[in-house]
C-alpha cells in the first residue's frame, strides 16, 4: 500500500474509534448536554435538508474569506517590508513584533465603533489572522538566499525583479503556512466575531441555541464549524503541495 | 580585454580581500584564475560581474564599467552553486537572463532550446534543479549563460560539485562553447589539474589580502600539445606554497 493511501486509510481508523467512543459514552452517561454522534448527525442532516442553517454557513465563511484573504494581502505586504534590514531599525518590523502579544479580540468594541459592525466583525478576523502571516513571511523573506538574489542581480536584474523572482517565490513555503495557520484561527475568532450584536452565522447560532438550553444544535454548530474548518485547511494543505511541487519533487 | 587596477575591496568591516591588486585578463580567451580556498577568487569574479563594488582602483572591460555589462547582460556568471532558482523548472531557469531584458517570447524559445540542446539537457526542460545531478545542473547553468548571448562567461569552480566522471564532459563542453563562440571565459577553480585542463593563461593568486603570485601562458589545448601536465601542476603548487615566481 502506498504511503498516502496508508495513511488515509489510519485517519479513517482513528476518527472511527473517536465516533465510536463518543457514541458509547454518551449513551452509557446519557447525560442531555452531551449527545451521541449519531444524534447530532442526525440533527446536521436535518438543519442542511431545510435549509436553515445555509444562510448561517454562507455568512460565517463570507467573513472567514474576506477576512483570511485581506489578512493574506496585508500580512505578506507587511511581512515582506519587515524583513528589510534598515540601520536605524525597521519600523514595520517593531510594529508587527510590538503589537503582536496585545490580545486582540479585546478590540472588538473599537473596530465596531471605527468600521461599523460588520465590518468591525471582518476586521477583527483579518487582524488575528493577519499576524502568523506576517511574522511567518517576515522570517522567510529575512531568510532569502543571498545567492539567488545575486543570480537576479548578474543577469541585469532590479529590485523589482528580485522582489518577484527570487523574494515571494522563496518566502512562499512561510507564506502558505502562515495562511494555513491562520485559516484554523478564523474560524476560532469567527466564533468570538458572531457573538455580539449578531443575527447570522454559526457563531451566532451556537450562542443561540447554548442560550435556549439546545444542545444538540449546540454540538450540531460546532461540528459544521469543525467540518468547515477542517476542509478549508486540508484544502489549503492541498493546494501548497500543488504550488510548492518543486519542494515536494525535489 | 578585463583590466583590474589598484583594486581594494573588503567586506563589511573586515580585513581587505585585495588591496591594490592588478590583473589583466584578455579578451576572447579562455583564462583561469586559481588560487586556494578563501584567497577571494569568487570575490573578483563578483567584482568583475558588477554585483559588488570595490571600494578603491577600478575594472574595465574592454574599457567599459562592469555595471554596463551587467545592465545590458553581456555578462554571465555561472555560480559555484550553479545559481539555479529551484523553484523554477529548467526551460525557465534558462529562459531567466532574457525573460528580464525583455525578449520576445519567441526568440526566448528558439534561444532557449538550442542552448539546451547543445548542451544535451532539452530533455530535462521540465524537471525541476532538484530532481538533476551536479553535473546535469552545471550544464544547465552553462546553458543558461550560453541563452544570454554574453560575451563575457564567468564561471565560478564549474567543477566543484561535479562527480569524478563528469569533469571531462564539463570541461570539453566549456572549451567547445569557447571555440563556436569565442567569448571571454574566465574560470575560477583551487585545483591545479583542472586549471592546466582548461587551458589557457593560469593566473595564480593567494594571500590576504590577495595578490597575483604568477601568470603562466599556455597553449590552450595542454594535453594535445604533449606537454608535461605533471610537472606543471607542481609547479603551480610550489608557486602557491612558495607565495612567490616560477
Amino acid at each position: 500500500m502506498r504511503g498516502s493511501a496508508a495513511q488515509s486509510l489510519y485517519t479513517a481508523i482513528w476518527i472511527s474509534l473517536f465516533l465510536i467512543a463518543w457514541e458509547v459514552t454518551a449513551r452509557i452517561y446519557s447525560k442531555s448536554f452531551y449527545p451521541p454522534p449519531s444524534i447530532v448527525a442526525a440533527r446536521i442532516y436535518y438543519e442542511m435538508a431545510s435549509g436553515h442553517i445555509i444562510v448561517h454557513i454562507v455568512a460565517t465563511l463570507e467573513r472567514i474569506f474576506l477576512g483570511l484573504g485581506m489578512a493574506t494581502l496585508f500580512g505578506v505586504s507587511l511581512g515582506i517590508l519587515s524583513s528589510r534590514r534598515i540601520p536605524a531599525g525597521n519600523p514595520f518590523r517593531i510594529a508587527v513584533l510590538a503589537s503582536y502579544p496585545i490580545p486582540h479580540t479585546t478590540l472588538i468594541p473599537l473596530l465596531i465603533w471605527f468600521f461599523d459592525v460588520e465590518l468591525g466583525k471582518m476586521a477583527l478576523i483579518t487582524l488575528i489572522c493577519l499576524y502568523p502571516i506576517a511574522i511567518s513571511t517576515m522570517e522567510w523573506a529575512s531568510r532569502t538566499p543571498r545567492s539567488y538574489v545575486e543570480v537576479v542581480k548578474s543577469m541585469g536584474g532590479g529590485s523589482m525583479h528580485i522582489l518577484v523572482l527570487v523574494t515571494i517565490p522563496s518566502t512562499l513555503p512561510g507564506i502558505l503556512t502562515g495562511v494555513r495557520i491562520a485559516s484554523s484561527t478564523a474560524y476560532a475568532v469567527s466564533y468570538i466575531a458572531e457573538s455580539f450584536v449578531e443575527s447570522r452565522g454559526l457563531g451566532y447560532m451556537i450562542n443561540y441555541y447554548w442560550h435556549t438550553l439546545d444542545y444538540i444544535g449546540v454540538y450540531a454548530s460546532i461540528s459544521i464549524l469543525a467540518l468547515l474548518g477542517i476542509a478549508t485547511y486540508g484544502s489549503l494543505y492541498l493546494a501548497e503541495r500543488r504550488t510548492l511541487r518543486w519542494i515536494y519533487t525535489g | 580585454m578585463i583590466e583590474v587596477k589598484d583594486l581594494s575591496f573588503a567586506y563589511g568591516k573586515g580585513g581587505y580581500v585585495f588591496s591594490g591588486f592588478n590583473i589583466e585578463i584578455p579578451s576572447k580567451e579562455i583564462s583561469v584564475i586559481m588560487g586556494p580556498n578563501g584567497c577571494g577568487k569568487t570575490t573578483l569574479l563578483k567584482l568583475i560581474a558588477g554585483i559588488l563594488r570595490q571600494q578603491r582602483g577600478r575594472i574595465l572591460i574592454d574599457g567599459e564599467d562592469p555595471e554596463v555589462y551587467r545592465v545590458k547582460g553581456l555578462i554571465s556568471l555561472v555560480f559555484q552553486d550553479h545559481g539555479l532558482l529551484p523553484w523554477m523548472r529548467v526551460w525557465d531557469n534558462v529562459a531567466l537572463p532574457l525573460r528580464i531584458r525583455g525578449f520576445k517570447k519567441d526568440v526566448i524559445e528558439k534561444r532557449v532550446r538550442s542552448s539546451l540542446e547543445r548542451v544535451g539537457m532539452f530533455w530535462a526542460s521540465q524537471r525541476y534543479p532538484g530532481t538533476l545531478s551536479g553535473g546535469e545542473r552545471q550544464r544547465i547553468a552553462l546553458a543558461r549563460a550560453l541563452a544570454s548571448g554574453a560575451s563575457v562567461l564567468l564561471l565560478d569552480e564549474p567543477l566543484a560539485s561535479v562527480d569524478p566522471d563528469a569533469r571531462d564532459d564539463i570541461i570539453s563542453l566549456i572549451k567547445s562553447i569557447w571555440n563556436e563562440e569565442r567569448q571571454t571565459v574566465v574560470v575560477v577553480t583551487h585545483n591545479p589539474e583542472d586549471a592546466v585542463r582548461l587551458g589557457g593563461n593560469i593566473y595564480v593568486i593567494s594571500g590576504r589580502p590577495a595578490r597575483l603570485l604568477s601568470t603562466i601562458p599556455l597553449r590552450r589545448s595542454n594535453e594535445d600539445a604533449g606537454l608535461d601536465m605533471c610537472r606543471l601542476i607542481e609547479d603551480i603548487k610550489r608557486v602557491i606554497r612558495s607565495g612567490g615566481h616560477i
